[in-house]
């Protein structure tokens, strides 16, 4: 167990010191923490996931089930990450996981000793009576037990982007088969991805000893990278793993930019979730080695044999000092070849093919089968069953040679389902699984690297062809390789003592038999009873061998057994990727109002609304409520003046010869006849019958409106406007557009409203000349503004607009003028207060489910037709005890009105059956000195006068109340008027 | 009496440059949305009128000083100068829309790789090429994505354009800051 004096792709120049577990070690630049591990001949890296058994590396790649460490500290920690694939950088620190106090040493490993109750099925079983045990002694246990690493419990500050790239072609993997289809669409001028999770193009040739053309596997590929390094078309994506595979030709991947980094540069993301959007793909992601299930195959040291080959041949790691190699295929002998060439001991070759034949200078024992391992923390010694006996023989490494089954996840994540060949015992990808993509190499079940090289390039020129270009004539060269035949041999029956399956999830065979005996026997039941293929490496290696098993057991066949599905990701993605820029605000940008900026200098306390960011009051020095500042602000509007930045209000503007028209069918009521000058209150239904929004709309000409809409309303209108003038009614000349964002908007309301009008604008706004419902163009010094007499206070009111880039100019100018009237901005809260006064609508009260009567405007109805208006006549829309707009007022000794609150009348129960509605909004009146509400009451307008009870089964609060109409203030409206 | 001046509320936050990119804002004199009328030959007019053919889905016409922009079904918008009214507005509904957006003028050789932070759309030079118009989103926020040769310009809605030049000031320093990694 060391390095070797020389060979591999590592550079003994640059040593870089690294700590697992607190000690410190020296690695070599193109380690990855497994090779810099077992250099220094460590093998037991963790501890397994339920009985805390001492495990080691077992793979060489993003399969592995054991290796599994966390590396950095604190918030940056980073659990579960392969040590197989995590590149050694200077001053890596890497714990182990799962064990307590350390790694030689876990009390936890007691689970071990307990195993045999701690079978397939043992939750499911246990824990379930008393049935009182399960919140307050079975789950706080169970979570305190479970789990494999852990994360840090403040927020991962760490920088990740996401990105979206766009190609022809994306190969998927950059072994043999895919870099030969990256040259070939390369070269005939296709753009194309070629993504591999190592951090070295290469794949297989990189861990081989082969040759192409006299020129070792390595600098073959090294040669292909250059070449695409330096077309332009091609993008070379290392240290990215595709994903996943979505509809339409979309793919996940996830670049790791930094975890190679002792930390990531200021700015520099740590990884990067590319959605690739791809017309087609090469599928060139090779093939998984499968384990030989065999009684003591998790003591550490026993590896697969490819895996042993890539240390030896890729990173000089001898994986042993003696190394056994047990095989079922001619692989085994390829491993025991390549050791001995790098001058490694090979204890035996053990063959489970009677037949097998030494191919070179080593013990074989063929037709023998390993039965048992002995060694505390790592392999010591193996027992082997041959035909004439049993056998131990002294060995500190195993290297077991499977199957290779194809790596095909991606082609399973739309939905189809894998197809099997008997002649190489293995899944490969089904035809079409995924439009667009194409398998090539390995994952498509070939064997050898001409053959992986001979495919990559047939798909490559059918992708080619597809794009109408010509393919480009590429020789292939000889490769040294030759056909590998494999035995079907997955288990060992032999033996005794538990043979392990899942490695990450400890599944064993004999809890497969058990799953077996209690009729858990097809493969999506098997998964579930036992927990196999359920950990994070989604049974990469114990899939395969769990069917074999379950096969075995019923005489069935691998395919009659089935397989499970795979879905994305094909190997886990951290939250952080995911929801790269998501973080924070970064999910939903900020609407900024005009007045903004001023705003804020007066401490304005914000809210949301849809994505606008709206004052809700403007404290004042000396209130320590909230509703000290509504209570003033909605005061200061019904005496004196207040302003308020309405641009959030939804603003349509509609022309056309048609104009009138088109909107006479959208709004229930006549819009046709409005005067130029003049603006209406207007009301539109869904096509269903039931109100979609309310608001004004302003005649700017014979053939020119202006519709407001509400701020949280206005898509929706915005798309049911688009939506008619385009599709109902395209022959109708009319042209609507979304001005919502060309007009700051600001309201100025209450007695004294004129008076600060007249401050800015020298034009005649009179009630003569301009009365309520009324609008007329004014200049605010060079500038011409839009002037609106409307109100959503009952008072006085006007709104003034203006070119948007005037806005924050405007706002300073108005909250000048309404200083000098005794006045100033008023927030959302007071707004509410003052519309609530009066009974003005919010889409609290349209909620969706009333109709225009409920509302108490049926009478705004008129006699022709519009949208909605058929399917407002159905007769449960007409019914007398629909829920009907009221207002209420607290007639108890209780004051508390609540929003959300139901209704019952006074001695019902307080359930669902006897419910009579719902408070919409409420508020405090100031001017009425107590709490006023709305609510939609269940036939309400008739039972005006009575008491209803309001019951909050939430906060507990009763309080009876009376009915009474929605408008509380000046329900005349002469101080609007006036 | 009061007099308005206009302002921007990009005006603190640009123009700014991280490595070789830059990012500034664009102030043109008038935004016009032009809106053909039902049946009106907007084409010849608009000929006569700018001497500008109404562009074709998702490209524009014109130069650095007048452009006309494919922005929809029926729509284009008229950036630089003012509409040639009343030969125009004979034939179309013409709305101000100058307040409407902020214009963003992304520039440099990692424009491509900035804008693929944050939106959707294929950027490739080979297929989206000068003159080329998009109307996608830029990280959740509606945009109109008109190609320049070494970059784009970026329109968003005025409420929008603080986030949406934070969003865009943020993926400079990445890409830029990455591309320095991988340079060295």
């Amino acid at each position: 167990m060391s390095r070797l004096a020389q060979g591999g792709l590592i550079d003994r120049t640059r040593q870089l010191p690294f700590t697992f577990d607190g000690e410190t070690m020296l690695g070599l630049a193109g380690d990855t923490l497994a090779s810099a591990l077992l250099a220094k001949g460590r093998h037991l890296v963790g501890r397994s996931f339920k009985y805390h058994r001492p495990r080691g590396i077992m793979t060489a790649g993003s399969e592995e089930p054991n290796a599994l460490v966390t590396i950095r500290r604190g918030n940056h920690a980073i659990p579960n990450l392969r040590a197989t694939t995590q590149e050694l950088y200077r001053a890596l620190d890497a714990r182990s996981q799962n064990r307590f106090p350390s790694l030689d040493f876990d009390l936890l490993a007691v689970n071990d000793l307990l195993s045999p109750f701690f079978g397939a099925g043992f939750y499911y079983k246990t824990f379930m009576w008393p049935r009182s045990f399960w919140d307050r002694v079975y789950e706080p246990f169970i979570r305190r037990a479970a789990g494999l690493g852990r994360l840090g419990l403040e927020p991962d500050d760490r920088l990740h982007d996401k990105g979206f790239a766009h190609c022809d072609l994306l190969v998927i993997g950059g072994g043999p088969a895919g870099l030969i289809a990256a040259l070939a669409a390369g070269r005939a001028g296709l753009d194309v991805i070629l993504a591999d999770e190592d951090f070295l193009f290469g794949g297989r040739l990189n861990a081989e000893r082969i040759d192409l053309d006299d020129q070792p596997g390595n600098e073959w590929a090294a040669a292909i990278v250059a070449e695409l390094r330096a077309m332009e078309n091609i993008r070379l994506m290392g240290r990215t793993t595709v994903t996943g595979a979505y509809d339409g030709g979309i793919y996940g991947a996830v670049q790791r930019v930094a975890d190679h980094l002792p930390a990531a540069p200021a700015d520099v993301p740590e990884q990067i979730f590319w959605r690739i959007n791809a017309r087609h793909a090469i599928l060139a992601t090779g093939a998984i080695e499968q384990p030989i299930i065999f009684p003591g195959n998790d003591r550490p040291g026993v590896m697969m044999a490819g895996a042993v080959r890539s240390y030896l041949n890729r990173f000089a790691v001898a994986a042993g000092r003696s190394v056994a190699v047990f095989a079922n295929n001619d692989t085994g002998h390829r491993t025991a070849r390549d050791l001995l060439a790098a001058g490694v001991e090979v204890a035996a070759v053990i063959d489970t093919r009677p037949d097998a034949t030494p191919q070179g200078d080593y013990p074989l024992l063929s037709g023998a089968q390993v039965i048992a391992t002995s060694g505390r923390l790592g392999l010591r010694e193996i027992t082997v069953q041959t035909g004439s006996g049993r056998q131990r023989l002294r060995a500190d490494c195993l290297a077991v040679a499977g199957v290779w089954a194809p790596a095909l996840h991606l082609s399973c994540h739309l939905g189809a389902r894998p197809v099997w060949r008997d002649d190489i015992n293995a899944f490969v990808p089904a035809d079409g699984a995924v439009p667009g993509m194409r398998a090539a190499g390995a994952v498509a079940g070939l064997r050898t690297t001409r053959d992986a090289l001979k495919s990559g390039l047939a798909v490559a020129r059918e992708v080619i062809a597809e794009h109408g270009r010509k393919a480009p004539r590429i020789r292939l060269p000889h490769c040294s390789d030759g056909p590998v035949e494999c035995a079907p041999f997955w288990y060992v029956t032999a033996g005794k003592g538990r043979a392990w399956v899942d490695f990450q999830n400890d599944v064993t065979a004999k809890d497969i038999a058990q799953a077996h005996r209690e009729n858990f026997r097809a493969s999506e039941h098997l998964k579930r009873y036992t927990t196999l293929g359920m950990a994070p490496d989604q049974g990469k290696t114990a899939n395969m061998a769990a069917l074999a098993i379950m096969a075995g057991l019923d005489g069935r066949s691998i395919p009659e057994v089935g397989t499970t599905s795979f879905r994305p990701p094909y190997v886990p993605v951290s939250m952080a990727a995911l929801g790269a820029q998501g973080a924070g605000r970064g999910f939903a940008p900020e609407r900024l109002m005009p007045s903004d900026a001023l705003a804020r200098k007066r401490g304005a306390v914000f809210v949301e609304l849809g994505l606008w960011q709206r004052p809700a009051w403007y404290p004042r020095p000396g209130e320590t409520s909230w509703r000290q500042s509504c209570d003033r602000e909605a005061r200061m509007v019904r005496e004196t003046v207040g302003i308020c930045d309405m641009t959030t209000l939804g603003k349509i503007d509609v022309q056309g010869r048609d104009a009138a028209e088109f909107l006479d069918r959208i709004y229930v009521n006549n819009i046709a006849t409005l005067a130029v000058g003049r603006t209406r209150y207007g009301v539109m239904l869904r096509e269903d019958g039931f109100v979609m929004d309310d608001g004004t709309v302003a005649r700017l000409g014979k053939r020119h409106f202006l519709l407001t809409s509400t701020t949280g309303a206005h898509d929706q209108v915005w798309r049911h406007l688009t939506f008619c003038a385009q599709v109902l009614w395209p022959d109708l000349d009319v042209q609507p557009s979304d001005v919502t964002e060309a007009w700051a908007q600001f309201a100025a309301a209450g007695p004294k409203a004129r008076d600060l009008l007249h401050r800015l604008t020298q034009a005649d706004i009179s009630n003569d000349s301009m009365p309520f419902m009324s609008w007329r163009e004014v200049k605010i010094g060079k500038i011409t503004a839009r002037l609106f007499r409307i109100s959503y206070s009952g008072e006085l009111g006007f709104e003034l607009a203006v070119p948007a880039q005037y806005g924050p100019s405007l706002a300073e100018a108005l909250e000048e003028s309404a200083r000098a009237e005794g006045g100033d901005w008023f927030g959302l809260e007071a707004l509410n207060v003052l519309r609530l006064e009066k009974g003005f609508l919010t889409h609290a009260e349209i909620d969706g489910r009333v109709t225009l009567d409920d509302l108490g405007l049926g009478r705004m109805m008129a006699a022709r037709d519009c949208i909605g208006k058929v399917m407002a006549d159905r007769p449960a829309l007409r019914a007398p005890d629909r829920m009907q707009l009221v207002g209420l007022k607290p007639a108890g000794a209780s004051k508390q009105l609540l929003g959300g609150a139901h209704l019952f009348n006074p001695g019902d129960p307080v359930d669902r059956e006897h419910d009579q509605g719902v408070i919409t909004s409420q508020c405090f009146s100031p001017h009425l000195g107590h709490p006023i509400a709305l609510a939609l009451l269940r036939g309400g307008r008739g039972r005006i006068g009575e008491q209803i009870l309001m019951h909050d089964h939430l906060r507990g609060v009763e309080t009876l109340c009376a009915v009474c109409t929605p408008v509380f203030l000046d329900p005349e409206g002469g101080r609007m008027r006036g | 009496m009061v007099e308005l001046i206009p302002t921007s509320p990009l005006a603190n936050l640009l123009p700014a440059e991280i490595g070789d990119s830059n990012l500034a804002e664009i102030r043109p004199a008038h935004v016009t949305l032009i809106l053909p009328r039902k049946g009106a030959d907007l084409a010849r007019a608009m000929q006569a009128a700018h001497g500008l053919k109404l562009p074709a889905p998702c490209r524009s016409g014109g130069n650095d000083r007048l452009r006309l922009i494919w922005a929809g079904l029926g729509k284009y918008l008229l950036v630089g100068v003012a509409p040639a009214a009343p030969a125009l507005s004979r034939r179309a509904a013409l709305v101000d829309q100058g307040g409407a957006y902020a214009i963003m003028r992304l520039q440099g050789g990692l424009a491509t790789d900035i804008l693929a932070r944050l939106t959707p759309i294929d950027l490739r030079p080979t297929t989206f090429r000068r003159g080329h118009v998009a109307l996608s989103e830029l990280a959740h926020i509606p945009a109109l994505i008109l190609k320049r040769t070494n970059g784009a310009d970026i329109m968003v809605p005025r409420s929008l354009a603080v986030s949406a030049c934070s969003k865009l000031l943020g993926a400079m320093q990445r890409v830029n800051a990455q591309n320095g990694l991988s340079a060295g």
